[in-house]
């Protein structure tokens, strides 16, 4: 079914760039399969996690299953269509759930990486997605945090108290490289308020791909590499020995997060 | 009953120990995220601060339109009138 449009795209691009215009539309039919499913769940799966009698919390494993089964299918098709290819360095630590986790934010997917390697995950998501017809209906069941929310603090820790491991991307949106380099302070003032290390995962892509600022058409003809390495954790302890305010202790210990980045 | 003046020296004071911001960086129309680096975690810490003024818990919806120093102060002048009003 996939080979007349692969032709046809072919010859309308040129004969010199086959090999671009096949990554074109697998990258588009990567996009595609993404939202289909993305909204076929939303009217199905979501809706019915809702309708049973299982309770906040055993909706919210079933959903955070659901996803962490499905990411994981959806980067194997990604790397089946040559699109990327996942590297994994000291992953292996992130299987215990209660862990903090912080990444960097290079591109579109880091967030669909995270969730397939970590079991049953929250995540500090943007408001958008709560109301995006394609996203919302999963953010939503998973029980995911806006990141607007008033009681964040309250609800990271209540999360990571839980035993649930959570995921916070610092820079509040992907990396602008024609920006600085800044963190917010919700991912420290949380470990802070929770008492929880700090596990920094750093995710590098090779050649930069879905970045902000390029559509998702904007592929060379070489693989996405993606690594992604868990680095140690950073130790909570010392900050809260410092008895400051804690608006001060985040302050420092955003600082020194972004040192650690800026460094890798 | 609080004068605007009180109000926006304790704020000051605050906004110096709570954020370590320069105490000349603190004028009534410097913008909180712009200028002097608030988030909206540290708005809330504040709104905690300031319920000493007036006396009722700051809901975070009162806060929401902020969005200088200034401002902050005459959102804690109303809500301290507004309280002294109904207590009279």
């Amino acid at each position: 079914m996939n080979k007349p449009s692969l032709h046809s795209m072919a010859s309308q691009v040129g004969e010199d760039a086959p090999l671009l215009s096949t990554k074109v539309m697998f990258s588009g039919l990567s996009f595609a399969l993404f939202g289909l499913v993305g909204a076929l769940l939303s009217i199905t799966v979501f809706p019915m996690l809702h309708l049973l009698p299982l309770g906040r919390h055993l909706r919210q494993r079933w959903a955070r299953k659901i996803l962490s089964t499905l990411f994981p299918l959806y980067i194997r098709f990604m790397e089946r269509c040559g699109l990327i290819r996942l590297h994994l360095h000291d992953c292996d630590s992130l299987a215990p759930g209660g862990q903090l986790l912080v990444a960097n934010h290079p591109s579109l997917l880091d967030v669909v990486y995270l969730i397939a390697l970590v079991d049953n995950a929250n995540c500090l998501v943007k408001r958008s997605l709560f109301f995006n017809p394609f996203t919302a209906a999963a953010v939503r069941a998973a029980g995911y945090i806006r990141n607007d929310s008033d009681q964040l603090l309250e609800l990271g820790s209540a999360s990571l108290a839980a035993g649930d491991s959570l995921i916070i991307f610092p820079e509040g949106t992907r990396t602008d490289p024609q920006k600085p380099f800044r963190f917010l302070r919700g991912s420290a003032n949380i470990a802070l308020a929770a008492g929880c290390d700090i596990h920094p995962l750093v995710i590098r892509c090779r050649p930069a791909r879905l970045m902000k600022h390029q559509a998702w058409y904007e592929m060379s003809s070489e693989t996405l590499d993606v690594h992604i390495e868990a680095h140690s954790p950073i130790p909570i302890a010392p900050y809260l020995q410092q008895s400051l305010p804690r608006s001060l202790s985040a302050r420092r210990l955003t600082a020194d997060l972004e040192a650690f980045y800026r460094c890798r | 009953m609080q004068s605007k003046d009180s109000i926006y020296n304790h704020l000051a004071t605050v906004l110096v120990q709570l954020f370590e911001i320069d105490s000349d960086a603190v004028r009534p129309d410097a913008r909180l995220e712009e200028d002097l680096d608030i988030d909206s975690i540290d708005a809330i810490d504040i709104a905690v601060e300031m319920q000493a003024l007036t006396e009722r818990k700051i809901q975070p919806e009162e806060f929401k339109d902020i969005s200088t120093v200034q401002d902050i102060v005459d959102a804690v002048y109303n809500l301290a009138t507004t309280e002294g009003d109904t207590a009279a």
